[in-house]
């Protein structure tokens, strides 16, 4: 009689447990990160002579219902995608600094400055085009100082973020040490780890999208990261990254520790950002070197073979600004006295006034400036580059999410709480307390039954 | 497959989204009109648009300078046809001189009127367009014709070098107008030999000591051994003043080595003439030197000089000719004008007489300008007219890249709308279908 009650309660009991998971996995229903759990059941028996006698039942464990290898590869897009959202974010920044509505962007500069060379060879004389030129010569060279700008505002902007998600990055290394430290112990306690293996999953998560992350589990629910093959976080020990800047090659470097082995960053916002600042953008910057000092050395070539309207004496017409090496600026003679642009070919003989010069100047937009680009072609390809990148970027950013929405989806199927079933669960639990409620109602009855024989 | 409520509302929400943006780029394509306006939307529509763009605006330059030109060649058009006038009032004048004046009130009455009519006609000479004097070649800067206070005669002070301005790729056309050319009748002859350039350069003939066109020693050719003629001169000076009145520095030399030809010659003389807009050519057994350029005083070509450094004249039969030779220049306008008055002073009527047929010359001469200026503009109109249809089939093309499609493009967005809208409806449905309904 005494095992009836037993037996009973110990179905009462897995039935109020099962409705606390129920219950548990309701209210978590959009918890992030939060996986469903389920009671794991075991019936008691004793052995009776040759049968088995049921003892009732008895929780053996809450375990969570999660696939750690849909998440190590949700963790390997999230690399992936975040380094292309980083880049594409970029681009489209610089793009929308290249290219304007307007139209008037460094091709037209280009375009109407040389173009301006051939009104003057038309018009040796008339102040108005010298005047014409030197504005369209300065608003080309606005144009150029913007573009540099807009890129060097851009590398200054991410080594600012690099900065700040170096730090980020350490403080959650920390954070899952920590938590790895309390896993340990609530094993060791034999306590359920459900709780902090979410927490873990969850900051493993936001980490994935800043790095490459390599993730090893332990038995124990503990997790080890490495970057590529490098340590940084065994069990409870930390190896922060340290951010060492070289100022002499203007590259930024991550170390293990001041002075320590190199990292090297490939995927996440930070790999993203460690190769536009090293390569990328270094890169578009040069082009853009490259493009301003061939125009200046065409244009002052001619124009050094030419002689000024009033004097006859040979000038440069751009100039290099003396503190920053990369910034054109017009000869200051020539913006003192627009007489002083050359249009004119001193070596042909009865030829004074000429616009010989002018025209060759103006002529240049049909040589091959830069590998096998005229000017304006250049122009309309450097200013295109980032639209380009960001054309390739923004295709290679719908697959990657695509894949990842099929994976959290995945996940979802084994660790994602649906409300249809946790309430059939609930009542599944109910019906299976008031089964037991009821048992031991007529176990109280029978009780009665024979103690109403003793009276 | 277990879908969660979390699995039905990501995928809600990436669909509506999805949705939202293509309803947002649609917009914004029927906002704007383009479809293209960055090199994101499609990198090689993008850089073809920008490269059509391109030309469009070379098209436009072209374009701006043709009607420029034509304005200046209108100008230049009027100046002439008063100058035309001019010259017809003027040769009246000197008929009227011929025939009825008798006394000397009447010669200096029409002498006055000739010394006005001069007068219009440097005005004429003057005549400017926005860019500066149209007789001033690239020297537009400054009045190319003023009449010598000290001796009356009308100096040029342009530049023989016509402003020519780009109309089409690699094709230039001279545009303004160099008064040398219009001022004296020569420049004809090179309109026909040299039609492209029609008036920039000067061709002159050299004469004999009897001041008749030199044709040289026919049997001489330019394949003749230059020994033949020169025995006893290893080396041969070239002794010129060039049109601006100066002697070549260095001199011209030619090293003479055995068996060298005519040609030879003149090709080693070519090289170092060249630079100076000057060159050597042989025409029907005569040596020629022709400048590209009229200045000042003109090219005169005083011969050939031995080593000795005396001129060279004789025991030369192909260049004997040439060793006093000096330049045609034709009948100029304003001397004309000039000895008309002078000979109005001396009441000379033979003389004036003599120059009836030098104004009709004249008159002959300028008409023949105005019609190459006619013809002028008649390319410039043609070229014009190429231009305004490349432009159109290019701004076509560049439409077809860029610009929106508006029929397609709402009736995509209409299909969009339908798409988002429906999206909403299911998935609100959805939402609602709970087990906690029937609980």
């Amino acid at each position: 009689m005494k095992t009836l009650l037993e037996i009973t309660k110990s179905g009462m009991d897995v039935a109020q447990r099962g409705l606390e998971t129920t219950s548990n996995n309701i209210a978590n229903v959009n918890t992030e990160g939060y996986s469903r759990q389920r009671l794991v059941t075991n019936p008691l028996f004793s052995r009776n002579g040759q049968f088995f006698d049921g003892l009732g039942v008895r929780v053996t464990d809450v375990e969570q219902l999660r696939d750690f290898r849909i998440n190590n590869a949700i963790y390997q897009k999230n690399q992936e995608l975040s380094y292309l959202k980083i880049k594409s974010n970029t681009y489209s920044q610089l793009e929308a600094s290249f290219i304007t509505n307007s139209g008037n962007d460094l091709d037209s500069r280009v375009s109407t400055f040389l173009s301006t060379f051939g009104d003057l060879a038309a018009n040796p004389a008339s102040l108005d085009i010298r005047n014409k030129v030197i504005n369209d010569a300065e608003q080309m060279i606005d144009t150029f100082n913007n573009l540099h700008n807009s890129i060097s505002n851009q590398r200054k902007t991410i080594a600012e973020d690099v900065e700040s998600l170096v730090g980020i990055v350490n403080k959650q290394l920390n954070d899952i040490a920590s938590l790895n430290e309390q896993i340990k112990q609530f094993h060791v306690n034999k306590r359920s780890t459900n709780g902090l293996i979410d927490k873990q999953t969850l900051k493993i998560n936001e980490l994935s999208k800043l790095l490459n992350l390599d993730v090893y589990r332990t038995e124990e629910g503990q997790v080890d990261l490495s970057i590529k093959g490098i340590s940084v976080l065994s069990g409870t020990k930390v190896h922060e990254l340290y951010l060492a800047n070289d100022t002499s090659s203007d590259q930024i470097n991550v170390r293990l520790t001041q002075g320590g082995q190199g990292v090297d960053l490939d995927e996440g916002e930070l790999g993203a950002y460690i190769q536009l600042f090293n390569n990328e953008l270094p890169d578009l910057e040069s082009d853009l070197n490259d493009f301003s000092t061939q125009i200046m050395q065409q244009v002052n070539n001619l124009h050094t073979s030419g002689v000024g309207r009033n004097d006859g004496v040979s000038r440069s017409f751009f100039e290099l600004e003396d503190t920053n090496p990369n910034k054109l600026i017009i000869n200051q003679e020539i913006l003192s006295d627009v007489g002083n642009i050359a249009a004119e070919d001193p070596n042909v003989v009865n030829a004074s006034g000429n616009g010989f010069i002018a025209q060759q100047i103006a002529d240049l937009k049909d040589i091959e400036l830069l590998n096998g680009y005229k000017p304006t072609e250049f122009a309309i390809q450097f200013i295109s580059e980032p639209g380009t990148k960001l054309h390739a970027l923004q295709n290679n950013v719908e697959l990657r999410t695509s894949e990842l929405d099929l994976l959290k989806s995945q996940d979802q199927q084994v660790s994602g709480v649906n409300m249809d079933e946790e309430l059939s669960k609930m009542i599944q639990y109910q019906q299976a307390y008031q089964g037991a409620a009821k048992i031991m109602q007529s176990a109280q009855l029978m009780y009665q039954s024979l103690m109403s024989i003793l009276d | 497959m277990r879908i969660t409520q979390q699995t039905i509302f990501d995928g809600f929400m990436k669909h509506i989204n999805e949705n939202r943006a293509e309803m947002h780029d649609l917009q914004q394509d029927i906002a704007s009109g383009k479809k293209i306006s960055k090199a994101s939307d499609d990198p090689l529509k993008f850089k073809r648009a920008r490269l059509l763009q391109e030309q469009i605006r070379e098209k436009e330059g072209y374009q701006d300078r043709i009607n420029t030109a034509r304005n200046t060649l209108d100008i230049a058009e009027q100046s002439l046809q008063e100058v035309i006038n001019g010259l017809i009032e003027i040769k009246s004048n000197v008929t009227r001189a011929v025939n009825g004046a008798h006394d000397s009130a009447s010669f200096t009455a029409i002498k006055q009127e000739l010394e006005s009519l001069k007068e219009e006609l440097v005005a004429s000479f003057n005549a400017k367009d926005v860019n500066g004097y149209i007789f001033g070649g690239v020297e537009n800067d400054a009045q190319p014709y003023t009449i010598d206070s000290n001796s009356g005669s009308v100096v040029s002070n342009g530049s023989n070098n016509s402003l020519s301005l780009e109309v089409d790729n690699n094709l230039s056309i001279d545009v303004t107008q160099d008064g040398n050319f219009v001022r004296t009748t020569k420049y004809d002859d090179d309109l026909a030999s040299n039609p492209s350039s029609y008036r920039s350069y000067l061709t002159p003939t050299l004469l004999d000591d009897q001041g008749n066109i030199a044709t040289g020693n026919t049997a001489f050719t330019s394949l003749e051994a230059v020994d033949n003629y020169l025995e006893g001169f290893d080396n041969l000076e070239l002794d010129i003043t060039l049109p601006d009145g100066s002697s070549p520095n260095p001199a011209l030399m030619y090293n003479y080595s055995n068996n060298d030809t005519v040609n030879d010659m003149i090709s080693a003389f070519n090289t170092q003439l060249d630079p100076l807009g000057v060159n050597m050519t042989f025409e029907n057994g005569t040596v020629f030197v022709k400048s590209q350029n009229m200045g000042t005083n003109q090219l005169s070509v005083n011969g050939f000089v031995d080593n000795g450094g005396n001129v060279f004249t004789t025991n030369f039969p192909a260049f004997s000719q040439q060793a006093s030779g000096e330049v045609d220049q034709g009948i100029d306008l304003f001397d004309s004008i000039d000895e008309a008055i002078v000979n109005l002073e001396s009441q000379d009527v033979d003389a004036l007489s003599a120059q009836i047929d030098q104004f009709d010359e004249l008159i002959s001469h300028v008409t023949t300008h105005i019609t190459e200026i006619g013809l002028t503009n008649n390319r410039l109109n043609f070229l014009e007219e190429k231009h305004e249809n490349s432009k159109i089939l290019l701004n076509a093309e560049l439409s077809g890249w860029v610009d929106t499609d508006y029929a397609e493009t709402v009736s995509k967005l209409q299909r969009t709308e339908i798409a988002f809208q429906s999206a909403m409806t299911i998935h609100t449905k959805m939402f609602n279908e709970s087990l906690i309904n029937y609980l």
